[in-house]
C-alpha cells in the first residue's frame, strides 16, 4: 500500500542531518524549461525559494555489469532542450523539492542543531503528496505519466568527535566491521579513514552503498565523520504503490544497514528503540 | 575505490559551485562539505583554516580575537571554490582583528587577499619594482576574477 509504512526499529537521537527520497524516470517528452515555472506556480505558496543546479546524471543499477551512468536522453546531441535542475525550497530551507526532466526528489536537511528530524513516516507522506501533485500537474499540461526506472533513498549522518569517540584510533567504537587491530605494532593509529562498501539487495532489487569519510562541514568548519547510505533500485512498475514500496525497501536497507554497520555502544548513544 | 554512485541526490545547505564540482552529476543531497582524506594542498589548507576555530583570544599577544566563524567559512569557500591544484598555493595566516589572509608572491609581485571579520573580502596587489600598490574589494569573486589576479602575479 502506498499509504502505509513498515515498522522497523528506529533511533530516537539519530545523527542524521539529511534524508533524500528520489524517483528517476525516463525523460518526459515535451517537458520543457517553461514547465519548471508552471510547476513552481503550483507549489510556490509553500516552496517560495528557487535555485538552479547542475543536473544529476541518470543512474541505473545494472545487474549484468554493475552500476552505470546512462544518457538521460536530454543532452545536446539528442535534444535542443537544455538539461536543468531546480530546487524549490520552503521558507525554512529545511525542506526542498528538486525537479529535472528525469527526476523528482524530496530533501529534508538539518540546518540548525535544534532542527528536529521529522521521521520517515512524515517525510514519506509529504513526498507522496508532492509526487501526486506533480503527476496531476503533468496531466494538466497534457504530458505523459512518468515511466519510473529507479528509486533512491539517501541518509547522510554526521558523527562529531565528541559524541562517543574522539580519534580514528577509536573507530572500532563506531564501526562494527572495524577491529582497529593491526597484525604487528609498527603502524600508529590511523590519522584518517575512508570506507566505501557496496551491498547487493537480494533478487536484483537494488544496491546499498555505504560510505564513511572525514569531511569539513563548510557551514561551521567543523571536522566530522560523514556516513552516507544510499539505496537504489528499480520498482516493480511505475505505479505509485510500487514506487513507494521500493522506497520503503530502500529505507529499510538504510536503517537496518546503519544498525549493522555501527556498534551497540553507538546505538545506545543514538537511542535505538528496543 | 570510491563509488561515485554512492554520492547522491543530497545537497546539504546550498552547495556552491566547487563543492558541487566534487559531486557533480551525482549529488541529490544539499550537504555542503569538503572531504579531507585526499592528498592535495587544498585539503591541507582547509584543515589548517578549520583549525583556526581553536585559536584563543589574544592568540597573537596583541589582544586580537581569533578568526571569526564568518571569515573561516568564507576562507574555506574560497579554497574549495576558487582555487584548484593547477593554481599556485597561497600562504594562509590568521590576521589581527579576526580575519584570514591569503598571500602569493612571485618575483617582485605580491597579492594579498584578506577575509575580514565580517566576511568582507579585500585585496592588495603590490609591485616592489615600481612601488605600485593597488587595493580593491570583492563583493564575491568569481574564478575568472581570481584567475586574472594570479595572471597579473606571474605576468611580470
Amino acid at each position: 500500500m502506498a499509504g502505509t509504512v513498515p515498522t522497523i526499529r528506529n533511533f530516537g537521537n539519530a545523527p542524521v542531518i539529511e534524508t533524500v527520497l528520489s524517483i528517476q524516470f525516463k525523460p518526459i517528452p515535451g517537458f520543457t524549461i517553461p514547465h519548471f515555472g508552471l510547476y513552481w506556480k503550483v507549489i510556490r505558496e509553500e516552496f517560495k525559494h528557487c535555485e538552479n543546479k547542475i543536473p544529476i546524471v541518470h543512474m541505473i543499477e545494472d545487474f549484468q555489469r554493475g552500476p552505470t551512468q546512462r544518457s538521460s536522453g536530454i543532452d545536446l546531441e539528442l535534444s535542443p532542450e537544455r538539461a536543468i535542475r531546480y530546487w524549490f525550497m520552503d521558507h525554512t530551507r529545511n525542506t526542498f523539492i528538486q525537479v529535472q526532466q528525469d527526476r523528482f526528489i524530496f530533501n529534508w536537511q538539518r540546518i540548525e542543531k535544534e532542527d528536529v528530524y521529522p521521521r520517515y513516516k512524515k517525510t514519506r507522506e509529504k513526498f507522496l503528496e508532492e509526487w501526486e501533485k506533480f503527476c496531476v500537474f503533468l496531466t494538466s499540461e497534457n504530458l505523459p505519466t512518468p515511466e519510473v526506472d529507479q528509486c533512491e533513498v539517501t541518509y547522510v549522518n554526521h558523527l562529531e568527535y565528541t559524541a562517543g569517540w574522539d580519534s580514528y584510533g577509536e573507530l572500532s567504537k563506531i564501526v562494527s566491521y572495524w577491529s582497529g587491530k593491526a597484525s604487528g605494532d609498527f603502524l600508529p593509529p590511523p590519522e584518517k579513514v575512508n570506507i566505501n562498501i557496496r551491498y547487493a539487495i537480494p533478487n536484483d532489487q537494488g544496491r546499498l552503498y555505504v560510505s564513511l569519510q572525514p569531511v569539513i562541514r563548510t557551514r561551521d568548519a567543523i571536522e566530522v565523520l560523514q556516513l552516507n547510505l544510499t539505496a537504489r533500485g528499480a520498482p516493480v512498475s511505475s505505479k505509485t504503490e510500487d514506487v513507494f514500496n521500493w522506497l520503503d525497501l530502500g529505507r529499510k536497507w538504510i536503517v537496518q544497514g546503519f544498525t549493522d554497520f555501527t556498534t551497540d555502544e553507538m546505538h545506545r548513544e543514538w537511542g535505538l528503540e528496543r | 575505490m570510491i563509488y561515485p554512485e554512492a554520492i547522491t541526490d543530497a545537497a546539504t545547505i546550498g552547495a556552491r559551485p566547487a563543492i558541487e564540482w566534487q559531486i557533480r552529476g551525482h549529488a541529490t543531497t544539499g550537504i555542503e562539505f569538503y572531504p579531507i582524506i585526499q592528498p592535495t594542498w587544498q585539503t591541507a589548507l582547509v584543515e589548517k583554516i578549520s583549525g583556526y576555530r581553536s585559536l584563543p583570544q589574544n592568540w597573537n599577544s596583541y589582544g586580537s580575537p581569533p578568526p571569526s566563524p564568518v571569515a573561516i567559512q568564507e576562507a574555506i569557500w574560497f579554497v574549495t571554490s576558487m582555487l584548484d591544484e593547477k593554481k599556485p598555493r597561497p600562504r594562509v595566516t590568521p590576521v589581527s582583528g579576526g580575519g584570514i589572509q591569503f598571500e602569493w608572491s612571485f618575483g617582485e609581485r605580491q597579492i594579498e587577499i584578506e577575509f575580514l571579520r565580517d566576511g568582507t573580502i579585500e585585496y592588495l596587489l603590490a609591485d616592489t619594482k615600481t612601488n605600485d600598490e593597488t587595493p580593491g574589494r570583492f563583493d564575491r569573486p568569481s574564478r575568472i576574477d581570481i584567475g586574472r589576479l594570479l595572471s597579473w602575479l606571474i605576468d611580470a
